[in-house]
């Protein structure tokens, strides 16, 4: 049992049916959606052939100009392959074409152009509420219609990469992109993914406010920018920014048999473990596995900025050295991070060095393997597996994995990790 | 006419127990030892009939008033008659046959027993036994190492015993082949080669894992390719050697031929080119309990200094893949 655990948080794409949860009606529930329904539109991504709906959600206007926000992973198809166009439903479902200005593929946020001065839009700023502040959210659930939902402001999620608001609302397939508001009105953060049971995220409003400016920008100058380069650069400088927090203050590390290793690189990380005695008394298999909780929505089959780590202590209970060394060369073959944030167009292959390496006493087996993103200049995805050699009784399987990395972060974040693999007594 | 004929002589199962050359001379056949021809067949005389030779280069026989008399084909007793190519008598339960010196005749069949090389030994029964033996043991030894938890005798049996069943279908179906071709069914022989083909590959395998194990940084895939390729080849013209009568430029060219194709074919399929990265080492990751201190090693330095090499390769590959798909349109205009 290898597969990653943790929470799986869907984002709210319109693909997968689930049934929609009603709604108890009340005054103020009544009163924000009439007020508030002519602030938001439907988001489609259209086949450019066909004229087929690809990918459906919600969007709110935040200009008088016209300027509506919504998730990047609404819009992305359309961004990234010209067989695609952005469509926006006003009021009446009456379809128009949008064009997408600015993207932050980190927040997930996009802002879409109508070219149609309004003047029911939402005015934004950055604000502090409460924990338990009632939540309005609007949104087209599962292309149901414009809907509302009641739910409570939760606070900000800690020890999480990028800043997101924890929710508890039932927010469904359809209502990404859609506004979160307090019930005068204000918008809290744009409706983006959920846990099930209404546990479900908002991006934070302020995120929202540099991507508008970058929007307005873009329009005074020369029309939007080429995105696939945008987008790389975005990446390239988030990474830098939270990898150099990556095993910095304290060493974070767990001991297991005879191993002193690497753990919890950052806050942000959540971390298992789980051991298995039963081999019929001849070993005994310990996993520990941390990954980040988050990651970065690039397209319908590629995702970025997932960095997981995984070891795997096999300890002989008095097994002949050479048949423990089988099941040891075994564990090393196999892969013990869910590791697959991509599809072949996406990436290149890997690309293995393999070697022996000797710290101190030890040696380790090590083995480095890298693929690029094919579209993003500068983006490496990094697999690293270690074995340590030379106990007869005792040996770990080590992995770290890197995705939407710089070539040289790869590197310089292997290497500490390498050293933070050590035997627990000198 | 006046071609030489010869005269088969067949038992009533269709073996051929005498031939005898045909001249000017008269040549009398019968149970009798003063014949020509002694057949030894208690329904027919002693003087049974004669053949001779005419003036003009043709043969006419004759029955000496045999008991059981002499009979053509379609059951018709005749006393006398012209001998041609292709005529057939029957006296008592023996066939009389009467063939054309100038057939051609297949060349002489292999008898291991009396070869000295690994080849034919290995067709010996003996040998064969000891073959299946062999990689029963090794088979055996495998699956215990693979077994942490103790296996039983019949878990540790069991990968031995259905190789040598698969190898037994094929060896069955080889040996039915040879029975039509070569007259002889070798099942034991064939059986044999197959477990020795398979122990050899299995240990050189092993071998190739621990020469890898100590030279960590280098890929033996192709030598172990090549070698693996190697023995295939030997294996297969030994195998022609024995099964056909091709001169040996032959049955190395054909060996070589089949064995590229199969490498070819491996090589296509198995290519690491294949995504996922499930496939992304597969070779070299076998690991062996050795003293660290006996382990070649290089520092962190030198290994990251050298993983620098993967960046561009991949760079290249990305820029290859996305160039690739822009490029047609510049390729097909006209250099200026």
């Amino acid at each position: 049992m290898s597969s990653k655990r943790g929470l799986a948080v869907a984002l709210l794409l319109a693909l997968p049916a689930r049934p929609a949860v009603a709604q108890r009606r009340d005054e103020t529930s009544a009163t924000v959606f009439q007020r508030y329904a002519d602030h938001t539109a439907k988001i489609q991504v259209v086949e450019s052939g066909s004229g087929a709906k690809a990918e459906l959600g919600s969007a709110f206007f935040v200009s008088a100009d016209g300027l509506l926000v919504t998730n990047y992973h609404v819009v992305a198809e359309a961004v990234d392959d010209d067989r695609y166009r952005v469509e926006w439903l006003d009021q009446n479902g009456a379809g128009h074409e949008g064009r997408v200005l600015a993207v932050d593929v980190i927040r997930d946020l996009a802002v879409v152009a109508t070219d149609r001065p309004t003047t029911r839009y939402f005015s934004l700023a950055a604000l502090t509420l409460p924990k338990g502040t009632r939540l309005y959210s609007l949104g087209h659930p599962e292309d149901l219609g414009l809907s509302i939902v009641e739910g409570v402001y939760n606070g900000r999620l800690e020890h999480t990469l990028y800043p997101k608001i924890h929710f508890t609302g039932p927010i469904n397939p359809g209502m990404s992109g859609g506004p979160a508001l307090t019930a005068d009105g204000r918008v809290v953060g744009v409706n983006v993914a959920t846990a099930g049971n209404s546990v479900s995220f908002l991006v934070p409003i302020d995120a929202a406010i540099p991507v508008i400016q970058r929007a307005r920008d873009a329009e005074s100058d020369s029309g939007p920018p080429d995105f696939t380069a945008e987008i790389g650069k975005q990446i390239l400088a988030n990474q830098d920014t939270y990898l150099a927090t990556l095993f910095q203050g304290g060493d974070s590390v767990v001991h297991i048999g005879p191993f002193e290793l690497p753990t919890q690189p950052a806050p942000f990380f959540r971390c298992w473990a789980d051991a298995d005695r039963d081999h019929e008394g001849r070993y005994e298999t310990v996993d520990h596995q941390c990954s980040t909780d988050d990651y970065i929505y690039l397209s319908g089959s590629q995702s970025s900025g997932i960095v997981s780590l995984a070891h795997k202590v096999l300890l002989s209970r008095g097994l002949n050295p050479l048949r423990f060394y089988n099941l040891y060369s075994n564990e090393f073959r196999q892969s013990h991070t869910a590791a697959e944030f991509a599809e072949a167009t996406d990436v290149t292959e890997y690309r293995c060095r393999n070697d022996n390496i000797r710290r101190q006493r030890m040696v380790l087996k090590t083995r480095f393997c890298v693929r690029r993103y094919t579209s993003y200049e500068g983006l490496y995805d990094a697999d690293l597996k270690v074995a340590v050699l030379g106990a007869r009784d005792a040996g770990v399987v080590s992995e770290l994995t890197l995705s939407g990395v710089s070539f040289d972060n790869a590197t310089r974040i292997a290497r500490k990790y390498l050293d933070r693999i050590r035997w627990a007594k000198p | 006419m006046g071609e030489t004929m010869i005269l088969e002589v067949a038992d009533q199962r269709g073996r051929i127990l005498q031939r005898h050359r045909l001249g000017a001379a008269p040549v009398s056949v019968g149970r009798g030892l003063r014949n020509a021809v002694i057949l030894d067949d208690p329904y027919v005389d002693p003087d049974h009939l004669v053949i001779e030779a005419e003036r003009d280069g043709t043969y006419q026989f004759r029955d000496l008033s045999s008991i059981n008399g002499t009979w053509e084909a379609h059951h018709r007793r005749v006393s006398d008659g012209a001998v041609r190519i292709g005529t057939e008598l029957k006296v008592g339960r023996t066939t009389l046959r009467f063939v054309s010196a100038d057939l051609p005749v297949a060349a002489a069949l292999y008898d291991p027993s009396a070869q000295t090389g690994i080849v034919g030994r290995l067709l010996e029964p003996r040998i064969a036994a000891l073959s299946l033996a062999l990689y029963m043991t090794t088979s055996a030894g495998l699956k215990y190492l693979a077994s942490p938890d103790d296996p039983s005798t019949a878990e540790l049996l069991t990968p031995g015993l259905a190789g040598l069943l698969v190898a037994g279908i094929w060896a069955a179906m080889w040996a039915f082949t040879n029975r039509i071709v070569a007259q002889r069914f070798r099942f034991l022989s064939h059986w044999g080669w197959a477990m020795a083909i398979t122990t050899g590959l299995t240990l050189l395998a092993i071998g190739f894992e621990w020469i890898g194990f100590f030279t960590p940084g280098t890929d033996l895939g192709a030598v172990e390719g090549a070698l693996s390729a190697v023995l295939i080849a030997w294996l297969l013209a030994g195998h022609f050697q024995l099964v056909t009568e091709w001169p040996p430029r032959r049955r190395w060219a054909i060996a070589t031929v089949t064995t590229a194709a199969v490498v070819g074919l491996i090589a296509i399929l198995g290519r690491p080119g294949t995504f996922g990265a499930g496939n992304v080492l597969r070779r070299g990751a076998s690991l062996k309990p050795i003293a660290a201190r006996f382990l070649p090693a290089s520092d962190v330095e030198g290994y990251f200094a050298r993983a620098a090499e993967l960046k561009t390769a991949v760079d290249r590959m990305a820029d290859d893949s996305t160039g690739s798909a822009d490029r047609p349109a510049a390729d097909s205009a006209p250099k200026r």
